[in-house]
């Protein structure tokens, strides 16, 4: 058994220890303003060398305009609370991050060496966010419908990026750098309306929906920091984070060479360059793609998200629960489509070349490969669907059990609607949300997906009995 | 109320001095898992940082030396894995992940990380030993003289593979843009610091390491005297290699594990046509099945497929496992140049007598004279080749060196090559690389290089 198998022993150690110092002060003002001050200071064990303690206050304040004698006579307002609060939170470095280390590895006649690890940053510090937040809450209607709204406006100073470890200064992998401004935009609300009541049915929705605009505002006078380039992933200012930036092919004429169609006059999107960068947002005329920006074709992060989900309920007894969710403004590059495309060129579409613009991108070699898998990654779906039937009371007590309930539950059972359709460049497309995250989340910054597992469809039956 | 807010603002108006405290002790945390850079300042390690030297620059020159065979002409593409079949097609991108930051035992060749780690290291560690921490170190001259040498040889890849580089010309900050020559030349000048470190300790064995690796070096700065004499007072015999045993992937000879190999469908390149039944003919010259066989180049076959299950695949007896080592430096490379700088300085005569030295040794025919120069240099070529084949990067240095001359070596699927109109045997278009390029990272982080 020895022999076919590999044993392996691993072990590691995290310590990291935070000097924190918290003041906070509240007023209450006749119960219905309330004010809250606070201030905090720390320091951490995994800030770099060369930098200190950090400060971050907060405030926040608060106002129940419905306990005021002027909003007695509003019958369809039950409760109204606005709410402000601005302040600072820091979010320290991981363990590791600021430090320089080497690795143990294994050299000449097993002997063990040291070779360089983790370049480190010793001007590492907390990124320090900023945020401004209002909002309401509301009930309605003797609270058959609830409202929550927020705004916030969110700065992130000497946010922590992760860039490639310069590798002609000796080390593999990452950096960490305290690199400009970032800024997050947004509104989050939901709507709770108890719409139908009775003894015998009752019927409830709720709305969700979340916006988020995140804009590079400043690199600290870079013009921009490779993220991925493997990917055309880069942060550049006055774009989202980690942002696809290609050659876009617009027009491409085919020529029939030797019974073979060829793409010519290659032309690509063009548009105002970035200052430092050949970057752009697009939008211009067309050029030769050799003189063309690489134009930005979208974020990894959605910009939308949301749901809307019905409850029913029926005789009190029985009830059927539907969620659909959305993403939009999200992209990705499909690595399976891409290689089918330009790199194995096994397609339908490769075989016959008639598209010109997949053949223009052929056409760029390395610099248009990718874009065979550059893909909107918008969708909607059917997330859940369920139905929950409490048994009567009499099969329960057959079962000397206080309760039994049957529910049948379908998930990820049908995708209503994806951007980018059912096929790209004629290949047939999977499931936009191939991670291994469910409910709509994203796989963070990267924007790569290939050979991933598609969302399940799950049917659960589940009988429960209560004793 | 009131009191409770002066106490709060109390606080608050002490945070400062807290902050002021010296609270650094409080954070000190231990790090079992990882090795600190201060912990290195311990002459107890000092052995160790030098051996660390030269581990880095085996598995770098391991993993460059074998994927520049397979981007050579020396192997046709065979591969049936996306990414080894880009080294086989010459299609090494600049963006590629593996070839510029991949590490060292990592997949396909990782090759620029892992050159500018060892070569950072040699630099590191001798900074290190030249420090207050090892001095009075009975052996510190010893490991100063080996931390130089070995730390020198990435040098000589990064120089001739890329067609840019970039080298710290200050440790720890970006380097200017750099030609092949700039680099070459600050090759030469380290490799003659580490002669004059290894003469002092009379290490004899690195002072001929360091001399054949500056004759090298300066054959590429055409300094033919020069590489003459160093090349000349290299001992019969003479090597150093580069160790390699099957521990870790980092530790394993990458031209059995990506090329050789024959089980596994490991063989992502076939040992080219132009390789296979190489003879002498009787007058010495070289030939193709057509003669006395040349041992030199063993090649042969087993009828079977390579990992793509379409082509042949032809194998040599150079590497039969992991654990075998490669070489470094060797004395049959030095008298290749001493060959060189004879032929490219018009004494035919000498250049063939040390060819025939090499055949002698090889038990082949020695060949006659010929009659010009450029018939000479010729000869050379085609004898590195053959006597250097699958070794040092030596051939793909060739194709490099001197391209755009009359001696020029077309990569396959360039005109004149064995796959002359830009397709392989499997249908794949070649791709158009040749020199290395410098990676994007590298280009895209470096501030220096516009």
């Amino acid at each position: 058994m020895s022999s076919g198998s590999v044993r392996r022993g691993e072990e590691d150690f995290l310590e990291n220890r935070t000097f924190g110092v918290f003041v906070q002060e509240q007023i209450n003002w006749r119960d219905r303003v309330y004010l809250t001050g606070a201030i905090r200071g720390d320091d951490n064990s995994a800030f770099g060398k060369n930098f200190d303690f950090v400060v971050y206050p907060k405030f926040s304040l608060s106002w129940v305009p419905t306990d005021e004698d002027f909003l007695n006579d509003v019958g369809w307002l039950s409760t109204l609370k606005f709410r402000g609060a601005w302040g600072r939170a820091g979010k320290q470095p991981d363990v590791f991050d600021a430090l320089r280390t080497y690795e143990p590895v294994v050299g000449a006649n097993s002997e063990g060496v040291l070779t360089p690890e983790n370049i480190g940053n010793p001007d590492l510090k907390p990124e320090v966010g900023e945020e401004l937040e209002l909002g309401f809450d509301a009930g309605l209607l003797d609270e058959r419908v609830a409202v929550e709204f927020t705004y916030y406006n969110q700065k992130t100073q000497d946010a922590i990026i992760r860039v490639p470890a310069l590798p002609s200064l000796g080390f593999p992998g990452v950096q960490f750098r305290n690199l400009g401004e970032v800024r997050n935009t947004g509104i989050e609300m939901g709507v709770d309306v108890s719409a139908y009541r009775s003894n015998d049915l009752g019927l409830d929705f709720r709305f969700t929906l979340s916006k988020n605009n995140n804009e590079i505002v400043s690199l600290g006078g870079e013009p921009f920091i490779d993220h991925n380039s493997r990917f055309g992933q880069y942060h550049v200012a006055g774009f989202p984070l980690a942002g696809v930036f290609r050659k876009r092919v617009v027009s491409a004429d085919l020529v029939n060479v030797d019974g073979r169609n060829e793409p010519t006059n290659v032309m690509c999107e063009s548009g105002p360059l970035v200052p430092g960068g050949n970057f752009s947002e697009g939008g211009g005329p067309p050029v030769p793609c050799a003189e063309a920006p690489e134009v930005y074709w979208g974020q990894p992060l959605p910009v939308w998200e949301g749901g809307v989900s019905a409850n029913v309920t029926l005789y009190r007894n029985l009830q059927i629960y539907a969620l659909v969710d959305f993403v939009g403004g999200r992209t990705f590059e499909n690595g399976d489509v891409m290689h089918a495309h330009l790199t194995f060129r096994q397609t339908r579409a490769m075989q016959e070349r008639l598209d010109p613009i997949l053949l223009g991108y052929q056409s760029l070699g390395t610099a248009g490969r990718r874009q065979a898998g550059i893909i909107d990654g918008d969708f909607a779906k059917l997330r859940t669907i369920s139905a929950n039937y409490t048994l009567p009371q009499r099969f329960a007590e057959m079962m000397r059990a206080s309760r039994v309930t049957l529910t049948v539950t379908g998930q990820n059972l049908w995708t209503i609607w994806t951007a980018a359709g059912d096929e790209w460049f004629g290949h047939k497309l999977m499931d936009p949300e191939r991670t291994n995250q469910a409910g709509g989340a994203t796989p963070g910054l990267e924007v790569f997906l290939q050979e991933s597992w598609p969302q399940a469809k799950r049917i659960i039956s589940t009988l429960r009995f209560s004793f | 109320m009131r009191n409770m807010t002066k106490m709060t603002w109390t606080l608050a108006l002490s945070l400062p001095l807290l902050a002021a405290c010296d609270i650094q002790e409080i954070l000190e945390v231990d790090i079992p898992g990882r090795v600190e850079e201060s912990a290195l300042e311990n002459p107890k390690l000092a052995s160790t940082l030098v051996t660390g030297v030269i581990s880095d620059v085996e598995c770098s020159w391991n993993q460059y030396t074998a994927g520049m065979a397979h981007h050579s002409d020396e192997y046709i593409p065979t591969s049936g894995n996306l990414d080894l079949i880009r080294w086989g097609e010459r299609r090494i991108e600049d963006v590629d992940v593996q070839f510029s930051q991949g590490l060292c035992g990592g997949g396909t060749y990782p090759t620029y990380t892992p050159l500018q780690t060892a070569r950072f290291q040699g630099e590191d560690v001798l900074s290190r030993l030249d420090g207050e921490a090892f001095a009075g170190l009975a052996d510190l001259a010893d490991l100063r003289a080996v931390a130089r040498t070995w730390g020198t040889f990435p040098l000589i890849a990064l120089g001739e593979a890329f067609c840019d580089m970039t080298i710290p010309t200050v440790e720890g900050e970006p380097g200017p843009l750099m030609t092949k020559q700039e680099v070459l030349a600050v090759a030469e000048t380290k490799f003659t610091e580490a002669l004059g470190m290894a003469q002092g300790v009379g290490n004899t064995a690195l002072v001929n390491t360091a001399l054949v690796g500056r004759a090298r070096v300066r054959i590429g700065l055409e300094n033919f005297p020069g590489a003459m004499a160093d090349a000349a007072q290299v001992p019969a015999g003479f090597e150093t290699l580069v160790s390699r045993d099957a521990s870790e992937s980092r530790r394993w000879n990458y031209y059995y594990e990506r090329l050789n190999a024959l089980t596994g469908f490991r063989n992502h390149g076939s040992v080219s046509d132009h390789y296979r039944h190489l003879t002498i003919d009787a007058e010495g010259r070289p030939t193709q099945d057509d003669g006395v066989p040349d041992t030199r180049v063993n090649v042969m076959t087993n009828g079977e497929a390579a990992s793509d299950f379409v082509t042949q695949n032809w194998f040599h007896d150079k590497y039969n496992s992991r654990a075998d080592p490669l070489p470094l430096v060797t004395y049959r490379e030095a008298r290749m140049y001493m060959a060189e700088a004879a032929a490219r300085t018009g004494d035919i005569a000498m250049a063939t007598e040390l060819i025939n030295d090499r055949r002698m040794a090889a038990g082949l025919p020695a060949m006659t004279a010929p009659a010009t120069t450029n018939e000479m240099i010729e000869l050379v070529i085609e004898e590195r080749r053959r006597e250097l084949f699958v070794e040092g990067a030596h051939r793909f240095n060739d194709m490099i060196r001197f391209r755009g001359t009359q001696f020029e070596i077309p990569f396959l699927g360039e005109p004149g090559s064995i796959h002359p109109n830009g397709i392989s045997q499997k249908g794949d278009v070649y791709g158009t690389t040749t020199c290395l390029p410098l990676p994007l990272v590298e280009r895209n982080g470096n501030p220096n290089i516009p």
